[in-house]
């Protein structure tokens, strides 16, 4: 196949030109600088003499490449727009919006009551998490939330911790593939199986969710306690043994060493929370700053690295993962000779013939989800449906930054540096 | 079984800090910076002119008494066409709706930056009025490089222009959609022009950035 360079054998390659500095994302490329045109358009064009005679300014200085925003390899629906030299990215415009639903504005016109279930919207695949954050979001605008039964809150950090984790895993899942020895991946991969189905087994997977506004939709018994209390060993087993190898093995995972660093200031300049901002040294936690369900009387344990690339996110990850086990072990225990209320409203309550209004006024709340800080404003004037309801998402920050993870990296280390990040589409775009 | 490792409590819990990041603006800024501040226990409300905001966060980012370093959020809200007071004179139901019916009539929009400290665990919400024929707020971009996805979406969704901003233009919506869907007065039912899909990089891709002062026209 002939090339350009079959035609200008001995042309001197231009002078690189100089790179922007780190997080320089702002301008997009300048067109100026883009590749030619397919390289059988121009030889129509100008002929063969021509060309052999260019002027080496008129060849391109740097790679456009566009990568999505639909391939395999990306996490969601994503366009990102890098200039490379030689094999690095030089500069990274990222382009969102293919998954806008707009789900801010649905939620304006949806009764509060049916609003916890749109939550699924936000991670189909994992959406407990959420639907338990918009219903703490409610009990705390109808000023409620203190008064929700003990039984209920605990059962509810069990069922955000077992979310935590499989999500974790997930992520784990997805970034090992390739990068690790096949056992370890395929242990993760069971782990995380193990978790979908305690999750499922304690209500987690409903369409309906369990935990209602109020406290549960069901008592959820002792005996299904018990069941998963012994079953979490066995699910967390492989995680042990993959973070075993990796702890007597410092150098298991080379590849994912030293790549897509962040620093500490810079991720505070973008917003960024959870294991990636944990990773680059700020022990932040929203469970431990602002506790909510059972997190004032259980605190969790937060783990922080300071390296900030992909391997310190991916440690992060697995210790967080260990530690919201053994941390449900802990509720699981109580729960199983709780025998108090599940509802504020008693065991044998009926359901209104209708909602109440929403009072007036606005209310802020704030949840530590797996990928950082979740936070949920609902403002509302009396009606049955909110007049604003905002939901500040952890990817979106993350995704602001990605230029910051990305330049500098080889086109090899793209995948690993985006799969580390557990970036979430419907959060991303909304 | 083994004791659970607690994490480091280092932090100040809400109802502890309840009006603390008041009284520090009142004692090193003076009271007149702000409107209205109202002391939570979770999130200290502060309601400031638009001329004041960008004094404000810089102080509340560099103070370290403050340290409030992470933006949490820049968003919007749409008042027009809802009740800021109830007809019956009765008293509204919080102290943010009070100050809220006290805002001038033609002040349609609230823009809210809520900001927190990761260190100390202090967090607050700066409220700002514009109205609705001069929806401009100061740019925050060169305090908080987040601050330009969000100021982005919020020109996107609400055409709230962030002067000062590097290169405004939609996030969220495409090139060449009409409108900003979460105004009041953006109708559900609106449909929009179709576009030819765009099949790679092209010069004509590089959407100019926006400047309503300057013209009618949506980029």
């Amino acid at each position: 196949m002939r090339s350009l360079f079959d035609f200008l054998p001995s042309a001197d390659l231009p002078d690189a030109v100089d790179a922007p500095g780190a997080g320089a994302t702002f301008d997009p490329p300048d067109d100026g600088d883009l590749i030619r045109p397919a390289f059988e358009e121009e030889l129509e064009r100008y002929g063969e003499d021509a060309l052999a005679e260019a002027q080496t300014a008129g060849l391109a200085k740097h790679l456009l490449w566009t990568f999505g925003p639909e391939h395999r390899a990306l996490p969601f629906l994503l366009q990102m727009r890098c200039e490379i030299e030689d094999d690095r990215l030089v500069t990274v415009d990222t382009e969102i919006g293919w998954l806008h639903q707009g789900l801010e504005k649905q939620l304006e016109g949806t009764p509060w009551d049916r609003a916890p279930a749109l939550m699924q919207r936000l991670h189909p695949q994992n959406p407990c998490g959420y639907q338990l954050a918009f219903t703490l979001a409610l009990e705390r605008h109808f000023g409620i939330a203190h008064a929700v039964p003990r039984r209920a809150q605990l059962w509810r950090s069990v069922l955000a911790e077992l979310s935590r984790i499989r999500e974790h895993l997930h992520v784990v899942e997805r970034l090992l593939l390739g990068h690790a020895r096949r056992d370890h991946h395929r242990m993760i991969a069971l782990a995380a199986q193990r978790i979908l189905a305690l999750l499922t087994h304690a209500g987690g997977t409903d369409d309906t969710p369990v935990a209602t506004f109020g406290g549960l939709s069901r008592p959820l018994a002792s005996s299904v306690a018990r069941h998963i209390r012994t079953a979490l060993t066995d699910a967390m087993g492989p995680v042990f043994t993959v973070v075993k190898a990796q702890s007597t093995n410092p150098a298991l995972w080379p590849a994912l060493r030293g790549r897509g660093t962040l620093e500490r200031r810079t991720a505070l300049s973008y917003g960024i929370t959870g294991p990636t901002l944990r990773a680059t040294g700020i022990s932040d936690d929203i469970r431990q700053s602002d506790p909510y369900f059972s997190y004032a009387e259980f605190p969790p344990h937060v783990p922080v690295r300071e390296a900030g690339d992909t391997l310190a996110r991916l440690e992060i990850r697995l210790e967080e993962a260990l530690a919201s086990s053994e941390l449900i072990e802990q509720l699981l225990l109580i729960l199983e000779d709780e025998d108090g209320a599940w509802h504020i409203d008693g065991d044998a309550r009926e359901p209104p013939p209708s909602p109440p209004p929403l009072p007036n006024g606005r209310s802020l709340t704030s949840v530590e989800l797996a990928g950082g800080e979740f936070s949920i404003l609902v403002e509302s004037n009396g009606g049955d449906a909110p007049t604003r309801v905002r939901l500040r998402t952890p990817s979106f920050f993350l995704a602001s930054a990605l230029g910051q993870f990305l330049v500098g990296c080889r086109l090899d280390e793209v995948v690993p540096v985006l799969a580390s990040l557990g970036l979430v589409g419907n959060e991303v775009d909304r | 079984m083994k004791p659970m490792p607690s994490g480091p409590q280092r932090r100040i819990l809400p109802g502890v800090r309840r009006g603390h990041l008041i009284g520090l603006i009142e004692a090193r800024l003076g009271s007149n910076l702000f409107v209205r501040a109202i002391a939570e226990d979770d999130e200290d409300q502060i309601f400031v002119e638009r001329e004041h905001l960008l004094r404000l966060i810089e102080f509340l980012r560099s103070d370290p008494d403050a340290d409030l370093t992470l933006l949490v959020d820049i968003t919007a809200i749409d008042f027009a066409g809802s009740t800021r007071a109830r007809e019956d004179g009765s008293p509204l139901a919080s102290p943010a709706m009070v100050v809220q019916a006290m805002a001038l009539p033609d002040h349609r929009f609230e823009v809210v930056y809520r900001l927190r400290s990761p260190r100390l665990g202090y967090r607050v919400s700066v409220r700002v009025s514009v109205s609705g024929t001069d929806p401009v707020v100061p740019s925050l971009t060169a305090m908080f490089r987040g601050a330009d996805w969000l100021e982005r979406e919020l020109w996107d969704l609400f055409g709230i222009y962030a002067d000062g901003h590097p290169y405004l233009r939609r996030l969220l919506l495409y090139s060449g959609f009409e409108g900003h869907p979460l105004r009041k007065d953006y109708p559900t039912e609106k449909s929009q022009p179709l576009v030819p899909l765009r099949r790679g990089p092209h010069p004509a891709d590089r959407v100019p950035p926006c400047d309503p002062r300057t013209t009618d026209e949506d980029p």
